[in-house]
C-alpha cells in the first residue's frame, strides 16, 4: 500500500519538476473572414526547429521551455503571419489567417501533408482542399471529390457507369468513407455519376491510401475522411451553380456571430432528364441536403451538428421504380480537458436504404443498413516531440436484407428475410513520436471486437457446410438448409471475432528528403456482396459470422518524398498487400433477395503489389500534377479439398479492377484574374475481361466457352478534358462573385470500351464482339455565383 | 434489374455500341450433346432429340453436327435406339410410355468415348393462359406478354420458359422461373417480345413452359445470360465453363458440354388477332 503511493508521490513529482520548465502554447488557427477552422495549418517555432499542425477541429497545442519564441502560422492558401509570444505561462490563443486570393503566385493544387520538418512520419497521404477538388471538373462540368481522388496515383475505378474506386489494387468495399465521422455505403450518385458529396460544402478531404493510423479501421485498402465546413460564423452567404444538368445552392451564417454558424446546402438534378430519349414516360434524379451547425458553448466546449440526406429515383412508367440513398445524423462535442488534451466525442446514426418496386412481376423490396454509432477520442499533445491518441469506437449493425410484399394479390408471397444484427467495438492507442532530429514514428495499436448477435432465421446445414461440391458435375451449389442455427451455448452471441492490430510509421528526414516505411494490419467484417466488377446499388452488406470470416489485410509500404529546389514535390511509393478471407462467388449465383449468401461464396485470398508515382508543381501560374501507378491486383480462390476446383481451377486471376498502367496529369493554369484553364489527361491498361476461346451450340443458342477467369484486357482506356473558367462580376458590388465554366469531358471524343460482349448477330448469323462505350465528348457549362 | 439499369444509362449518355474485331485463341475443343426427351402435356408418350456436335473458333461458322455416334435411351421396357435424321441433322425417336417414377437414361458412344447420363420426367404445372398486356417497356417495339399459370404447393418447381419464333431462324427468347416467392399460387407475369422480330413468318407467337431439376435451371440460368437470350435477369454471371449433367466414362476431364433434360411441357400460341387494336399497324 505504501509502495503504491510512494509511485503516486514520485509519478506527480516527476510531472510536476518536468512541467515547471515548460509551459504550452495552444489555441485555434481559423479564417478570418468566416471563422472557418483551418485544418493541417502549420505553426512554426523557426529558432527551435519545430512546430505543430492544427487537428481537424483546428486545434493545436505544443509544449516548450520557457522562452520569447517567434512564430510563424501558414496554411496553403493563405498568407503567412509571424507573431512573437512571450511563453512565460500556459497561453491559449486564437490565429487568424487571410485567405491569399490576390496574389496570383500561390495557387492551392495539392496540400502537402509535409510542409514543415517535424513530427510527419506520414506517407501514402493525400489531402485534397475544397480549391483543388473544386478546380478539377469532370462530367457535366461538377466538381467530384471521388472523380478527382482517381486522379491521384493508387486509386482507380471499374469503369464509367460504375460508382465505387479501388485504391492500391484493393475491392470497392474495402474503403472506410467518413463524411464528419459517418460511415458512408454507397458513395456515388446515378451509376457514378455524380458524387454524393456536394463539393461547396466540403473543407477537406484525407485519403490514407496506406499507413493507416490506428484511430482507423474496419476495412481494409483506405480511409477517405471527408470534412464538411463549419459555417460562417460572421456573416451569411449564399453560394451555388446552375448547369445543364443538376443546380446547387449552399447558405451558411451566424447563429450568433462568432459563436456558432450554420450550414445548409442543396443540390438536385432535374427530373424528367431522359424524357426525351424515349416516348415512355420515366424519371431520373437524384437529390442531396447537406448541414453544419456549431456552437461555441465556452473556450473549452463546442457542439457540432452534422446531417446528410440523399435519394436517387428511377422511374419507369408504371413498371418499376428504384429509389436508394445514404441518411447520416452526427452531434460531436469538443472538449478541451486542458491545454495538452483535446477530447471528442461523437454519436452517430447511418442508414442506407434501398427500395426497389417491380410491377410487372408484383411485388415491392425493401433493405438496408444501419448503424448507430459511438466514438470518444482523445488527443494528449504531452510535449513537443511525442503525441498521444487514444480512444474508444463502437458501433451497432442492423442488417436488412429484404423484405418482399406482393403488389395488389400479385401471387408473389410476403417474405421476411431476417435481419441480422452486429457490434463491432474497437479500442486503439497511437503514438507520434519525433525520436531524433531526423527520425519521426508513429505507431500504436487497434483492438478489435466484431459480435454477430443472435437472430431469426439463421440457417444451419450438414456439417456447417453451406456450399456443397458436386463431383459428377463439377459444380459447387447451394447445401441444402437443414433448419434453424442452434447456438452452442444459447447466448445472445452466436460468434465472437478479436483482432489485434499493429499500425506503424517511419520515417527518416533529412536535407528536404525522406526515406519512409509502414506497416499496418487491418481487419474488416462487414462484406459487400455484388455479382457485378463495381458497386451497383443493388448490393448487400453481409456481416462476418458463423459462416463467413473477416477478412484481414497485411500491407507494407516504401517510400521516398522530396521536396525539390524549386518547392516541387516529387513523391514514390512501392506497397505491397496480403489479403485473407477474401470472398468471391460460386458461377450462376444468384443473388435477389437471398439472406444465405454463405451458400453461394467461396473464401480465397488476394493481393497487390505496385510502384507510384506523384510530381507536383504548386507555385506559379502554371500549377499541375503528373501521377503514374504500375501495379497488380489478382485473386486466388482454391477448392477446399483435392477433389474441389474452386474458382479458375484454383490458380491466381486478376482482379476485375487490375491496372498495370495508369497514368494521369492534371493541369490548372491561371492566365489572369478572370480566365483560368483546366486540363485532365488519362491513360490506363484496359480493365480485365474474358473473351472466348471456342463456342458451341446448344438450344439453337450460340454459347461462347470462357477459359481462364479475366486473362484478355479491353482496349486501353485514355482521355482528354478540358475546360475554361471565365470570372464575371455582374455588379460592381465586390460581394457577388461569379463566374461561368466551359468544359468538354473527352474532348477527343474516344470511344473508350466499357464492356466487350460476345454474340451471335440476329441477321447474318455470324458471331461478333460487340464494344460498349458509354461516354463520347459530353459537353459542359455551369453558372457558379457567391454572395 | 441491372439490365434496366445499363439501358437506361446507355440510351441518355451518349453512348454507342460498334462491332469490333477481335482475334481470339482456340483451346479446349470438346464434343457437345444437346440430348431431351419431351412429353407433351395432354399425351403418354414423349419424343427423344439429341444432337451431336463438336466445339469450334469463336469466330469460325458454326459448328457442325455428326451422324458418326450411337446414340440410345435405356428404359425399363429395353434400350431405345435413336436414329438419325439427315436432313434434321438429329437423332430422334419416339418413346411410347413414359411416366414420372423411372430413371431414364441416356448414352452415346462416339470417338471410344462413353458419354452417360440419367434423368427423370418433371412434371409442369400447365399454362392458363396467355393474353397480350398494355404496359410499356422502355424499348418502344416491345409489346407485353401476360402469362398465367399455378405453381403446385407440395413441390420445388423451376421452369423453362419459350416464346418465339424470333427472325427468320429458329430462334426463340428464353426465361427461367422458379417458385420462391409463388408457390401455391396461381401467378400472372409479364414478358415482353419485340414486335418487329416476331410476327415476322408467323401469325401467332409459341410459348412453351416445360420442368426442370434445380441443376438444369441452374445450368441454363448460366447458359442463357452468356448467350446474351435472357431478357430481364438482372445479375450478369460470372463467365465460366458450364459443365452440364452428362459425364464422359471413359475420360472424366473431357467432359461433353450440353445438358440432357427429360421434361414434361405444355404449350401456348397467341394469335395476333387478339391484340389490343393498334399494336400492329
Amino acid at each position: 500500500m505504501s509502495k503504491k503511493f510512494l509511485f503516486i508521490i514520485l509519478y506527480l513529482s516527476i510531472n510536476f519538476i518536468y512541467s515547471q520548465d515548460k509551459y504550452t502554447l495552444s489555441g485555434y488557427v481559423l479564417d478570418e473572414n468566416s471563422n472557418e477552422s483551418i485544418i493541417g495549418a502549420n505553426i512554426i517555432i523557426p529558432s527551435i526547429n519545430s512546430g505543430t499542425i492544427t487537428n481537424t477541429y483546428g486545434f493545436f497545442s505544443i509544449t516548450l521551455p520557457k522562452k520569447n519564441y517567434e512564430i510563424q502560422i501558414s496554411s496553403i492558401g493563405y498568407k503567412n503571419i509571424s507573431t512573437k509570444i512571450d511563453l512565460i505561462k500556459n497561453v491559449n490563443t486564437t490565429f487568424f489567417l487571410t485567405q491569399n486570393i490576390e496574389n496570383l503566385e500561390e495557387v492551392v493544387v495539392i496540400k502537402d501533408a509535409e510542409e514543415i520538418d517535424v513530427t510527419k512520419p506520414v506517407m501514402s497521404l493525400n489531402i485534397l482542399s475544397n480549391q483543388t477538388i473544386k478546380q478539377t471538373p469532370v462530367l457535366f462540368g461538377e466538381s467530384d471529390v471521388l472523380k478527382t481522388i482517381q486522379l491521384l496515383p493508387g486509386v482507380s475505378n471499374a469503369g464509367e457507369g460504375t460508382g465505387g474506386f479501388n485504391v492500391r489494387g484493393g475491392a470497392a468495399d474495402q474503403n472506410l468513407i467518413l463524411f464528419d465521422e459517418a460511415i458512408i455505403y454507397s458513395s456515388s450518385h446515378l451509376f457514378g455519376l455524380f458524387s454524393i458529396f456536394n463539393s461547396d460544402a466540403i473543407k477537406e478531404v484525407k485519403l490514407f491510401k496506406g499507413g493507416i493510423p490506428s484511430s482507423y479501421g474496419g476495412r481494409l485498402s483506405s480511409v477517405l475522411d471527408v470534412y464538411q465546413k463549419d459555417g460562417n460564423s460572421k456573416k451569411h452567404s449564399l453560394s451555388g451553380g446552375i448547369g445543364i444538368i443538376s443546380s446547387r445552392l449552399l447558405g451558411e451564417g451566424p447563429i450568433k456571430k462568432n459563436k456558432g454558424s450554420y450550414l445548409i446546402a442543396t443540390r438536385g438534378s432535374y427530373a424528367h432528364l431522359f424524357l426525351k430519349f424515349t416516348d415512355i414516360e420515366n424519371v431520373a434524379y437524384f437529390y442531396d441536403i447537406n448541414t453544419k451547425s456549431n456552437y461555441k458553448i465556452d473556450k473549452n466546449n463546442t457542439l457540432y451538428f452534422s446531417g446528410y440526406f440523399g435519394r436517387d429515383k428511377f422511374k419507369l412508367s408504371d413498371t418499376f421504380s428504384n429509389t436508394y440513398g445514404n441518411s447520416t445524423f452526427n452531434l460531436r462535442w469538443n472538449h478541451l480537458i486542458n491545454e495538452k488534451t483535446f477530447s471528442n466525442t461523437s454519436l452517430i446514426f447511418s442508414d442506407y436504404y434501398y427500395g426497389l418496386t417491380l410491377n410487372f412481376v408484383g411485388f415491392d423490396w425493401n433493405s438496408g443498413i444501419k448503424n448507430l454509432n459511438i466514438k470518444f477520442d482523445l488527443k494528449n499533445y504531452y510535449s513537443n516531440k511525442i503525441q498521444f491518441n487514444y480512444g474508444l469506437n463502437s458501433i451497432y449493425y442492423e442488417f436488412n436484407p429484404g423484405e418482399i410484399s406482393p403488389i395488389n394479390q400479385s401471387g408473389i408471397n410476403f417474405t421476411l428475410l431476417e435481419k441480422k444484427f452486429a457490434l463491432e467495438n474497437a479500442a486503439y492507442f497511437d503514438v507520434v513520436h519525433k525520436a531524433s532530429q531526423n527520425i519521426s514514428l508513429r505507431y500504436g495499436f487497434r483492438l478489435n471486437q466484431f459480435l454477430r448477435f443472435k437472430q431469426d432465421g439463421l440457417n444451419r446445414y450438414i456439417n456447417d457446410n453451406p456450399l456443397n461440391f458436386d463431383q459428377d458435375l463439377g459444380i459447387y451449389k447451394e447445401a441444402e438448409i437443414i433448419g434453424e442455427y442452434l447456438n452452442p451455448n444459447n447466448s445472445k452471441t452466436i460468434k465472437s471475432f478479436y483482432n489485434f492490430e499493429p499500425r506503424f510509421n517511419f520515417s527518416y528526414n533529412f536535407k528536404n528528403q525522406a526515406i519512409k516505411l509502414s506497416y499496418n494490419r487491418l481487419n474488416q467484417y462487414i462484406h459487400l456482396i455484388s455479382n457485378t466488377n463495381a458497386p451497383a446499388p443493388l448490393d448487400i452488406w453481409a456481416p462476418s459470422g458463423p459462416y463467413l470470416k473477416p477478412q484481414q489485410l497485411d500491407q507494407l509500404a516504401f517510400g521516398y518524398h522530396s521536396k525539390l529546389k524549386n518547392g516541387n514535390k516529387l513523391e514514390t511509393e512501392v506497397f505491397y498487400k496480403k489479403i485473407k478471407n477474401r470472398l468471391d462467388y460460386i458461377p450462376g449465383a444468384d443473388l435477389v433477395a437471398n439472406a444465405a449468401v454463405e451458400r453461394i461464396l467461396l473464401a480465397g485470398k488476394a493481393r497487390a503489389y505496385g510502384m507510384e508515382f506523384l510530381f507536383k508543381k504548386n507555385k506559379g501560374r502554371h500549377n499541375y500534377w503528373i501521377a503514374y501507378t504500375l501495379s497488380k491486383s489478382e485473386q486466388k480462390t482454391t477448392g477446399r479439398n483435392i477433389y474441389e476446383t474452386g474458382i479458375n481451377m484454383g490458380n491466381w486471376y486478376n482482379t476485375a479492377y487490375d491496372k498495370t498502367h495508369d497514368f494521369s496529369f492534371v493541369s490548372n493554369y491561371k492566365l489572369n484574374k478572370k480566365l483560368t484553364f483546366n486540363t485532365n489527361f488519362i491513360f490506363q491498361t484496359g480493365q480485365p475481361t474474358n473473351y472466348p476461346v471456342g463456342q458451341y451450340t446448344y438450344m439453337n443458342l450460340i454459347i461462347p466457352n470462357y477459359g481462364e477467369r479475366n486473362s484478355n484486357r479491353l482496349p486501353n482506356y485514355h482521355r482528354l478534358d478540358m475546360s475554361v473558367t471565365l470570372v464575371t462580376n455582374k455588379n460592381k458590388k465586390k460581394d457577388y462573385k461569379s463566374e461561368w465554366v466551359f468544359g468538354f469531358y473527352n474532348i477527343y471524343n474516344r470511344d473508350n470500351a466499357n464492356s466487350i460482349t460476345f454474340q451471335q448477330n440476329e441477321k447474318t448469323l455470324k458471331n461478333e464482339a460487340i464494344q460498349l462505350s458509354i461516354f463520347g465528348i459530353v459537353p459542359s457549362i455551369s453558372y457558379n455565383f457567391k454572395f | 434489374m441491372k439490365k434496366y439499369f445499363f439501358y437506361t444509362i446507355i440510351i441518355i449518355f451518349y453512348s454507342c455500341e460498334k462491332v469490333i474485331n477481335i482475334d481470339t485463341n482456340y483451346s479446349d475443343e470438346r464434343i457437345v450433346l444437346d440430348a431431351s426427351i419431351f412429353k407433351n402435356i395432354n399425351e403418354d408418350f414423349a419424343t427423344a432429340t439429341v444432337m451431336v456436335s463438336k466445339t469450334a473458333p469463336y469466330f469460325d461458322e458454326n459448328n457442325t453436327l455428326t451422324a458418326e455416334a450411337e446414340v440410345y435411351v435405356k428404359t425399363r421396357n429395353g434400350n431405345i435406339n435413336l436414329i438419325y435424321n439427315s436432313e434434321k441433322k438429329y437423332y430422334t425417336n419416339k418413346i411410347s410410355y413414359i411416366n414420372y417414377e423411372e430413371d431414364y437414361e441416356f448414352f452415346v458412344k462416339l470417338e471410344n468415348q462413353n458419354y452417360y447420363s440419367s434423368e427423370k420426367l418433371i412434371k409442369v404445372s400447365g399454362i392458363e393462359s396467355v393474353v397480350f398486356g398494355d404496359r410499356k417497356s422502355l424499348n418502344k417495339d416491345e409489346i407485353e406478354l401476360l402469362i398465367t399459370f399455378t405453381d403446385p404447393k407440395e413441390i420445388v418447381d423451376f421452369n423453362l420458359w419459350k416464346f418465339g419464333p424470333k427472325g427468320n431462324g429458329d430462334n426463340y427468347d428464353y426465361l427461367l422461373s422458379r417458385d420462391l416467392y409463388t408457390n401455391g399460387n396461381q401467378f400472372t407475369f409479364s414478358f415482353f417480345i419485340d414486335k418487329t422480330k416476331y410476327f415476322k413468318n408467323n401469325e401467332f407467337v409459341y410459348v412453351e413452359m416445360s420442368g426442370l431439376t434445380e441443376e438444369g435451371f441452374n445450368y441454363l440460368n448460366i447458359l442463357t445470360a452468356q448467350a446474351g437470350a435472357q431478357n430481364g435477369r438482372p445479375f450478369s454471371s460470372a463467365s465460366s465453363i458450364i459443365k452440364g449433367n452428362i459425364i464422359n466414362q471413359s475420360n472424366p476431364e473431357k467432359f461433353p458440354l450440353g445438358y440432357y433434360r427429360v421434361s414434361e411441357f405444355d404449350y401456348f400460341r397467341l394469335s395476333k388477332e387478339d391484340a389490343p387494336d393498334g399494336v400492329f399497324d
